[in-house]
C-alpha cells in the first residue's frame, strides 16, 4: 500500500473519531439548544425537539448525523433554524481562509528572511535586535497586539476600520496581528536551523572544495535549513488557515472561529459538529500537503508521492 | 465609529465621569434579582431567606457597580406606566442573625459567568459576610449550564434577571405562578396564583392594579426573590449625533438619528 493511501485512510478514521467524539461531548454538556432565559412554552419545545429529532434514541440520532456528514450535509443549525450548517460553513470559511492565508504569507515574508539574516549576521547588533523583537512578539499575546493596533491604527490614525469584515482594508490589521507571533516563531526557527547548518561540516567542506561563499550560502546553508522550517509550517499553516478564534472575535470578523465558539455555547449541536469536522479535515489535508513538501526537500522523509 | 451598543463593564465608571457626552445609559424595562430555591433546605425556611434578603443593600450594590444602574427594591420596574409599587416589607430593615447551626451550613451562590455578574457576586458575598457572618461560596457556570441548573432547581440562591415583554406589571409577576415555566424557584403559592388569575380576569384597570399590587407584595414578603437593580443600556454614541430615542423595551428608532448641524460641533 502506498504511503499516501495509508495516510488518507488514517485521515478518514481521524475524521470519523472526531465526528463521534464531538457529537457525544456536546450531548454530554448540560443544557440544550432550546434552553433560554425565558422558557419556551412546553408545547413549542416538544414540537421543536420533534422537528430536529432530539427525542430519538441517541444511536439513531448519531447514525442520522453520520450518514448526513458522509453526504457532506450536517443538517440544519439548531440556532439559526432556517439555515443549513453547510451554508454557514460556506459563508464563514472564505473569511477564515482569507485571514489565515494573508497572515501565513505575511509571516513567511517577515519571519524567514529575518531569521536567515540574523543567522548570517550571527552575534552582531542586528542579530540581537531581531532576536529581541522576536522574543517580544512571542511573549505578548495577540489580543494585546490587536488592542494596541486598533487603538493606534483605527482610532488614532484612522487608516483601517476597527472591526467588521467589509472590504480588504478590514483584513489588514487582523492579518498583521495574526501573522506577527508566527513570524516571530519562524524567525527564531529559521535562525537556529541555519546556524545548525552553518556550524556543521557541510558548508566547511564545500568551502574547502573551493566553492564561492554565495554558492555555499544558497546550496549548502539555505536548502538544508529549509527542512525544519517546512516541518513547522505544516501544522502552523493549518492553525493559521483554520482561523483564529481570538483575532476573529477582537475584530468582529464573521469567520469560522466566531461561529465555533458560539455554536458550542449555544449547544448548536449540528453546527458545532460541522465546524469541528471541517477544521479537522483542513488540518489533516494541510499536514498531508506539508509532509509531501517535506519529502521533496528532505530525502530522509518517506516519500508520499508514491 | 459612531455607535457601540455595549460599553465594557470595566469602563463604565470612567465613561460616566469623563465622557458623559458620549455615554448615556438609559433605563431598561428589566430587573436583576436573586432567586431562592424554596422547596429544599436551607432556603425552604422563610426566616433564613428573609435574613439573607435583609443583609442585601441594593443601594450600596448600585454604587459598587459604577452608579449607572438604579437600586431595585421591587421586581416590577418603577418605570412601569400607571403603577404604584407596594411598600418594601418591613423586615428588610430588621437584620436577624442566623443560628449557630446555620452558620456552619454550606452556602452557595450560583451565577452565569460574566464580568458584571462576578462583581455583583463579590458585593453580595461581602454584604452577607458583614451582616450574617457567613461565607457564601461563589459558583459560576457558562450560560446554558447555568440555565439547566436553574431550571432543574440545582442551586441554593442564584442570580436572575427578567425583561418585561410588555409595559405591564403582570409581565414580571406572572412568571412566579406555581405552574409557570419561568418560576424556577420551586415556589408554589395558592394566594399568589389566585391574585394573578384574578388580575387576568379583571376588566377594571383600578381593581386589576390592586390585585397585582397585592401579588407583588406577597412575592416580596415571602422572600422568594430579592430585587437587586434595574438594568440600563450601556450605549456609546458619537456626541455629534442627535436624536437617539429608545423606548423602555430597548428598541431604538434608528431613523431619527441625525448628525448635528456643523455649527454646533
Amino acid at each position: 500500500m502506498s504511503a499516501l493511501l495509508r495516510r488518507l485512510i488514517a485521515l478518514a478514521i481521524t475524521l470519523w473519531a472526531v465526528h463521534l467524539t464531538t457529537f457525544l461531548l456536546l450531548r454530554a454538556a448540560k443544557g440544550g439548544p432550546f434552553d433560554e432565559a425565558r422558557s419556551l412554552p412546553p408545547e413549542v419545545e416538544v414540537q421543536l425537539r420533534a422537528e430536529f429529532h432530539l427525542d430519538d434514541p441517541l444511536l439513531q440520532q448519531y447514525l442520522r448525523a453520520l450518514v448526513g456528514a458522509l453526504r457532506g450535509d450536517f443538517g440544519p443549525s439548531l440556532r439559526y433554524r432556517e439555515v443549513r450548517v453547510t451554508e454557514i460553513l460556506g459563508d464563514a470559511l472564505p473569511v477564515s481562509l482569507g485571514l489565515g492565508l494573508g497572515a501565513l504569507v505575511l509571516a513567511l515574508l517577515l519571519g524567514i528572511p529575518a531569521g536567515l539574516y540574523a543567522a548570517l549576521a550571527q552575534r552582531g547588533p542586528v542579530d540581537g535586535l531581531i532576536r529581541a523583537l522576536a522574543t517580544l512578539l512571542l511573549s505578548v499575546p495577540n489580543f494585546v497586539i490587536a488592542g494596541l493596533a486598533i487603538a493606534w491604527f483605527s482610532f488614532g490614525l484612522g487608516w483601517f476600520p476597527p472591526a467588521g469584515g467589509h472590504g480588504l482594508s478590514s483584513f489588514v490589521l487582523p492579518c498583521i496581528c495574526l501573522a506577527l507571533p508566527t513570524a516571530a516563531q519562524l524567525t527564531r526557527l529559521s535562525r537556529s536551523a541555519a546556524l545548525e547548518v552553518i556550524d556543521g561540516e557541510g558548508p566547511r567542506a564545500a568551502l574547502a572544495r573551493g566553492l564561492e561563499p554565495n554558492q555555499v550560502r544558497s546550496q549548502h546553508v539555505l536548502k538544508p535549513a529549509l527542512a525544519p522550517i517546512l516541518a513547522f509550517l505544516g501544522p502552523t499553516s493549518a492553525a493559521l488557515l483554520t482561523g483564529s478564534l481570538v483575532i476573529e472575535q477582537v475584530f468582529a470578523l464573521p469567520g469560522l472561529g466566531t461561529h465555533f465558539v458560539q455554536a458550542a455555547l449555544n449547544r448548536d449541536y449540528t453546527l458545532a459538529v460541522g465546524i469541528t469536522v471541517c477544521y479537522t479535515a483542513l488540518l489533516g489535508a494541510l499536514t498531508l500537503l506539508a509532509d509531501w513538501a517535506m519529502s521533496r526537500v528532505d530525502p530522509r522523509v518517506e516519500a508520499l508521492s508514491g | 465609529m459612531a455607535y457601540a451598543p455595549n460599553a465594557p463593564e470595566l469602563a463604565v465608571e470612567a465613561l460616566r465621569t469623563e465622557r458623559p457626552d458620549a455615554f448615556a445609559p438609559a433605563p431598561q424595562f428589566a430587573t436583576t434579582f436573586l432567586r431562592f430555591r424554596v422547596n429544599q433546605p436551607p432556603f425552604d425556611d422563610i426566616e433564613t431567606r428573609r435574613a439573607f434578603a435583609a443583609a442585601i443593600d441594593p443601594e450600596a450594590l448600585a454604587v459598587a457597580l459604577g452608579e449607572v444602574r438604579t437600586a431595585a427594591w421591587h421586581l416590577v420596574p418603577p418605570s412601569t406606566p400607571e403603577w404604584e409599587p407596594p411598600p418594601v416589607p418591613p423586615w428588610r430593615w430588621q437584620q436577624d442573625r442566623l443560628t449557630t447551626a446555620q452558620e456552619k451550613n454550606r452556602w452557595e451562590y450560583l451565577y452565569n459567568s460574566s464580568e458584571l455578574n462576578r462583581s455583583v457576586a463579590e458585593v453580595l458575598q461581602a454584604q452577607w459576610r458583614a451582616a450574617l457572618g457567613v461565607e457564601v461560596a461563589l459558583t459560576n457556570q457558562e450560560w446554558k449550564s447555568f440555565l439547566a441548573a436553574q431550571r432543574g432547581l440545582e442551586y441554593q440562591v442564584s442570580r436572575s434577571s427578567w425583561i418585561g415583554d410588555y409595559l405591564d406589571p403582570i409581565s414580571f409577576l406572572e412568571i412566579f405562578q406555581s405552574d409557570a415555566g419561568n418560576n424556577r424557584t420551586g415556589w408554589k403559592d395558592k394566594v399568589f396564583d389566585k391574585l394573578i388569575d384574578q388580575a387576568r380576569g379583571e376588566p377594571q384597570a383600578e381593581v386589576r392594579r390592586l390585585f397585582l399590587y397585592e401579588a407583588e407584595r406577597r412575592l416580596l414578603d415571602q422572600a422568594v426573590i430579592v430585587p437587586l437593580y434595574h438594568e440600563v443600556s450601556l450605549e456609546l454614541i458619537d456626541p455629534r449625533i442627535e436624536g437617539l430615542h429608545r423606548n423602555l423595551r430597548g428598541y431604538v428608532d434608528w431613523g431619527r438619528l441625525r448628525w448635528k448641524p456643523e455649527a454646533d460641533t
